[in-house]
């Protein structure tokens, strides 16, 4: 089975979730949503954006081995709780297991392709449809992301039932049944917060294994623990094990949804013109800790505190040599920025970002340079060192500060970075932007070879990675709902609902005109 | 019925006047028009026009008001030169050596004009006594009294 066909579909669904009656999304490698404001695009970027984090959170590995390596700070407890216990057959087969593998790594990752067996698998589902650590991690990213700390419920709709339902799907991409292979239905609203995992039998123990690093090395770690474990300890260890196995099995399952995500909020300009005031700021509350009061800072919201921290810590992350993104920065800021973006880690670790435009004039700061420049900053930025294929990159309007012209560029430039991996999300409100997806998509319909005069043929969308909501507020007030518009060749591609204002606008018009008209008439 | 309203009777085949503005599975209402009014029906054979070259309807009302409508259920094809051919109908035919106080040139269509398609109609002028109209537009189905003062 290739790579392609092992990317799942993912699929969202949400229920009375802030403006948001109900929406059901499929993510695909380009996702757009578009509508007016308030009617939740926002709401659910930062959904996917949370449940993303806590799931490559609960997944990276260096987490994972962090894990392994506290069993080495104290000796495990040979009485477990009893809701981590495992049946005693469970333990037997997986210490059997454990001991049958080679201790280098290539050796360890053929060992996993052998087949699971049955109860050893069957425990890993079980242990996969139960733990807990999953919704608190979904429940404590959500309020960390909307700014609600632990008051879930100010995230429920106001009119809904007094609960908030969302729930991610996975289906395998070849699949054509209806049937998910795993769920999470996340509840939440009148103080409460639940999880509900479930699998079905179509979900694979068995292929997750041979491509987990951290799997890998938990093993390596288990192994050599386990050549000088007593037989109490045996227990924690498999346990221990089998809590890896049941990792390695969701990290492979849920595709692109377990690795990093990265949100560039809609007001990124401001905060790329002020973030040396907040860092101050923020030092400033440090300084003065123990000596002062403490004043109540504004909280900010996860999203725009994960913007300011990767600007914070941009410095540690090399720049991706020779990947296609940091090609792909290099494009955006000679074709749409006309000069260079120029991070610098300042004597205080702030970050020095400046502008240096083509010609003779030396950098200058952010704040001085065009809005446009502010906008597309931090999108450079994160293409030259943060964002890698097969992660997400999330932006909120991507128009903003831009000229049309610049607009239907930089949809073409977020179309070559989904063509070279990168799963992109967008919320947008931009005409132009829709209207420039859609000649990528409908370029696509033509040979390669007949279209390499067509401005922007490097970057045509195949129309099956491409998905374009419209957010819409219900006609009766009922919160907002969400449905796909379907690419149309003979119209005008998508057509994200902005007929309405265009011909009100050009009712307008004719009444003006032909008042004036019929006023020289008289 | 006023004077004026009377007089374009008289210029008019009684034949060709209609009750209803419907044409190409598309119609628009005359409900609520303020004032009283005629409806000449310009495919009439009593007029001899060329059906493809005019509009479908002229309305004429007691406010010295002329209105030219074209409906269409498809294609927009067309509609500039048959709505501007009957408006110099209107202006020397119907309405020769009478005063009109309002002119509207009305183009009746099923599907919303895109972003795209506006700018391009705004651009489409109907000239009527040496004025410049822009076309107004209402959906199948809506009322004429939306635009029509």
């Amino acid at each position: 089975m290739s790579s392609e066909e092992r990317e799942p579909k993912v699929e969202l669904e949400v229920k009375d979730f802030g403006p948001i009656a109900e929406a059901k999304v499929e993510l695909r490698p380009l996702t757009v949503f578009v509508g007016p404001s308030n009617t939740g695009k926002s709401y659910l970027a930062i959904l996917m954006y949370a449940l993303q984090v806590a799931l490559a959170a609960k997944l990276d590995p260096s987490h994972r081995v962090t894990r392994i390596i506290e069993l080495e700070s104290e000796r495990p407890r040979a009485e477990q709780p009893d809701d981590l216990r495992i049946q005693p057959a469970v333990v037997e087969l997986a210490i059997e297991w454990l001991q049958q593998l080679e201790t280098d790594s290539s050796d360890v990752g053929q060992a996993f392709a052998t087949p699971v067996p049955d109860l050893l698998s069957s425990t890993v589902r079980q242990v996969i449809a139960t733990e807990e650590e999953t919704g608190q991690s979904f429940a404590r990213e959500l309020g960390r992301c909307f700014g609600v700390g632990e008051t879930l419920d100010r995230l429920v709709r106001s009119d809904g039932l007094g609960q908030a339902r969302a729930i991610l799907r996975f289906r395998y991409a070849t699949d054509t049944s209806d049937e998910d292979y795993l769920q999470y239905a996340l509840t939440f609203g009148n103080g409460d917060v639940a999880l509900d995992s479930s699998l079905s039998e179509q979900f694979r123990v068995l292929e997750a294994t041979p491509s987990s690093i951290s799997l890998v090395m938990a093993t390596q770690f288990l192994r050599m623990r386990l050549s000088r474990a007593d037989d109490e300890e045996h227990e924690v260890i498999a346990r221990t094990f089998v809590d890896e196995l049941a990792a390695a099995a969701v990290g492979h399952s849920i595709g692109a949804l377990g690795k990093p995500a990265y949100y560039l909020p809609a007001d990124r300009s401001g905060v790329m013109d002020a973030h040396n005031v907040v860092i101050s700021a923020l030092v400033d509350q440090a300084v003065e800790g123990g000596i002062r009061r403490q004043r109540d800072l504004p909280l900010l919201s996860g999203v725009l505190a994960d913007f300011l921290r990767e600007l914070i810590s941009m410095g540690k992350s090399p720049e991706r040599e020779g990947s296609p993104n940091k090609e792909l920065a290099v494009r955006l800021e000679a074709d749409l920025l006309g000069g260079a973006v120029r991070h610098e880690v300042g004597e205080t670790r702030a970050p020095l970002i400046e502008f240096v435009q083509g010609g003779d004039m030396g950098p200058i700061p952010l704040m001085r340079a065009s809005s446009m420049v502010s906008e597309l900053a931090p999108v450079v930025l994160y293409l030259r060192h943060l964002v890698d294929p097969g992660e997400t990159l999330i932006i909120e309007e991507p128009e903003s500060h831009l000229h049309p012209a610049a607009q239907a560029k930089f949809a073409s430039l977020l179309a070559r970075l989904v063509n070279s991996g990168v799963r992109v999300v967008v919320t947008t409100h931009s005409n132009w932007f829709v209207d420039q997806l859609a000649n990528l998509v409908r370029m696509s319909e033509l040979d390669p070879d007949d279209r390499t005069d067509i401005p922007g043929h490097e970057a045509a969308l195949d129309r099956e990675i491409v998905g374009v909501w419209r957010f819409a507020e219900d006609s009766d007030g009922e919160g907002s709902t969400v449905t796909e518009i379907d690419f149309d060749p003979d119209g005008v591609g998508y057509e994200p609902g902005y007929f309405g204002i265009a011909n009100a606008q050009y009712d307008v018009w004719t009444k003006i005109n032909n008042r004036i008209a019929n006023g020289k008439l008289k | 019925m006023s004077d004026f309203l009377g007089l374009m009777r008289s210029r008019i085949p009684q034949d060709c006047l209609a009750a209803e503005c419907k044409d190409a599975g598309c119609s628009a209402s005359l409900d609520d028009l303020e004032a009283d009014w005629l409806l000449l029906d310009l495919d009439c054979d009593a007029l001899d026009l060329v059906a493809v070259t005019h509009a479908d309807f002229i309305l004429v009302t007691s406010g010295r008001t002329i209105a030219c409508i074209e409906l269409k259920g498809g294609t927009l094809k067309g509609a500039k030169r048959q709505l501007q051919a009957s408006a110099d109908y209107a202006s020397q035919h119907v309405a020769s050596n009478e005063q009109i106080l309002s002119f509207h040139p009305i183009l009746v269509h099923e599907e919303e004009f895109s972003p795209a398609r506006v700018r391009e109609w705004a651009r489409r002028k109907i000239t009527f006594r040496g004025e410049r109209f822009a076309i107004e537009r209402i959906p199948c189905g809506g009322r004429l009294a939306d635009v029509v003062s």
